[in-house]
């Protein structure tokens, strides 16, 4: 059913500051989150809440799709699609010209970790289990991007057993400046520059098999932010991973760096309800990862990229 | 004499907290040992990865054009924050 579609997935905000045509269409169908099924041409077929008892139910989603076919399918090509076909150029993957073609793509995933013992076990492991009992596991997901110029910088030009290799400090502050902040609970502004107190991750060379560097990462960050004199928020943290990297192809084929420590202070913004009074030391981890999800899921910007642009990359 | 009893049970409350504490945070060490359990925990699990099924484009416009050349609607998830990002 949904190879009958063309899924979409992007931010509330289309349209603002993008092409005029894609903020045209846009609006004519969406109006807040939201799950919608529309034409090329902006005519909407239906409108779903995410989270609504409607989409809750695999056969109601089946039989949503057919509706949504069937609409499609009776009006005429005048009406679903557009009068002359859209300009690939314009808009695209939005942030395509600032894709690290050829260098590192990593998925992040943020996390709240046990806040006493015996919490790991009660971690949801099904989707029918969350919600239910502890919240500990809650988290959210990014991406990391180095261009390849960055990658190569990574890397220790003694490529023996034992040699190591400071990453360059301004790959490291990126980490904890945009990647390791508390948005378990939402999204969070990036830490700013002055506001990393440590950034220092290492690559140690734990053997050479063939063309494969197999490397040991270890580290630690602090980041602290203050706002007229009174502690905001902070998190610090120690980094230990391991990685692969292939010389012959350039790329890495095993990546998992994994960030363990305190967070403190405000969590997500304007964040309100249970997270507001949630502010008092507690662990959260960051992990960062190869991507398991392909393209064209792994071509999304972080949302550093989409907020700043080339800076997230300074 | 109530001057030490109170020395005592504040002595005593200090030890249980102290006590309390102490299992959380050493729990809280990322190590070799550790390393496993940490990551079974701070990587996605695979339920949380389900919708990574879908083959999602990044952006709105993208779907236009291949909704417009392939002749297919679009199925929109809208969220505040990218879905395929920060939410």
């Amino acid at each position: 059913m949904v190879k009958s579609f063309i899924p979409v997935a992007d931010h509330v905000g289309v349209g603002k500051g993008g092409p005029p045509e894609e903020g045209e269409i846009f609006k004519k169908v969406a109006q807040g989150q939201g799950i919608y099924a529309c034409t090329p041409s902006g005519i909407l077929l239906e409108k779903g809440v995410i989270g609504s008892p409607e989409y809750g139910n695999l056969d109601k989603i089946a039989a949503k799709f057919k509706e949504w076919t069937a609409k499609y399918e009776k009006m005429s090509k005048a009406e679903r699609l557009l009068a002359k076909a859209p300009a690939k150029a314009l808009g695209g993957s939005r942030y395509a010209e600032l894709y690290p073609e050829g260098g590192l793509v990593l998925q992040v995933q943020t996390r709240d970790l046990p806040r006493k013992p015996g919490d790991v076990d009660v971690t949801p492991k099904t989707a029918s289990e969350c919600g239910k009992g502890s919240k500990i596991g809650a988290g959210n997901w990014d991406w990391a991007w180095f261009r390849k110029d960055e990658v190569r910088a990574m890397l220790p030009s003694d490529r023996t057993a034992g040699a190591r290799h400071r990453m360059p400090e301004s790959l490291v502050r990126r980490l904890a400046m945009h990647h390791m902040i508390d948005n378990v609970l939402g999204q969070l502004r990036p830490f700013g520059p002055d506001e990393i107190k440590k950034a220092e991750l290492t690559f140690v060379v734990e053997r050479v098999e063939g063309s494969f560097l197999h490397m040991r990462l270890e580290g630690a960050t602090k980041a602290e932010r203050q706002k007229d004199g009174q502690f905001v928020r902070s998190y610090e943290a120690s980094l230990l991973g391991r990685c692969a990297y292939d010389v012959s192809q350039e790329k890495f084929t095993l990546f998992d760096l994994l960030a363990v420590g305190m967070r403190a202070g405000a969590r997500a913004e304007g964040a309100g309800g249970p997270s507001a009074g949630d502010v008092a030391p507690n662990p959260m981890g960051v992990g960062f990862f190869l991507p398991k999800a392909g393209p064209p899921i792994s071509l999304a910007a972080p949302v550093g990229v989409r907020k700043y642009g080339a800076r997230y990359f300074n | 004499m109530y001057k030490r009893l109170l020395a005592i049970g504040a002595a005593l409350l200090i030890g249980v907290a102290v006590v309390g504490a102490a299992p959380a945070q050493q729990e809280l060490v990322l190590n070799d040992q550790t390393f496993r359990k940490w990551h079974e925990f701070i990587a996605p699990r695979p339920f949380e990865l389900e919708w990574t099924q879908v083959p999602w484009r990044p952006s709105f416009w993208e779907g236009v054009v291949e909704g417009h050349e392939k002749d297919k609607p679009l199925l929109l998830w809208i969220m505040n924050g990218h879905p395929l990002s920060e939410t």
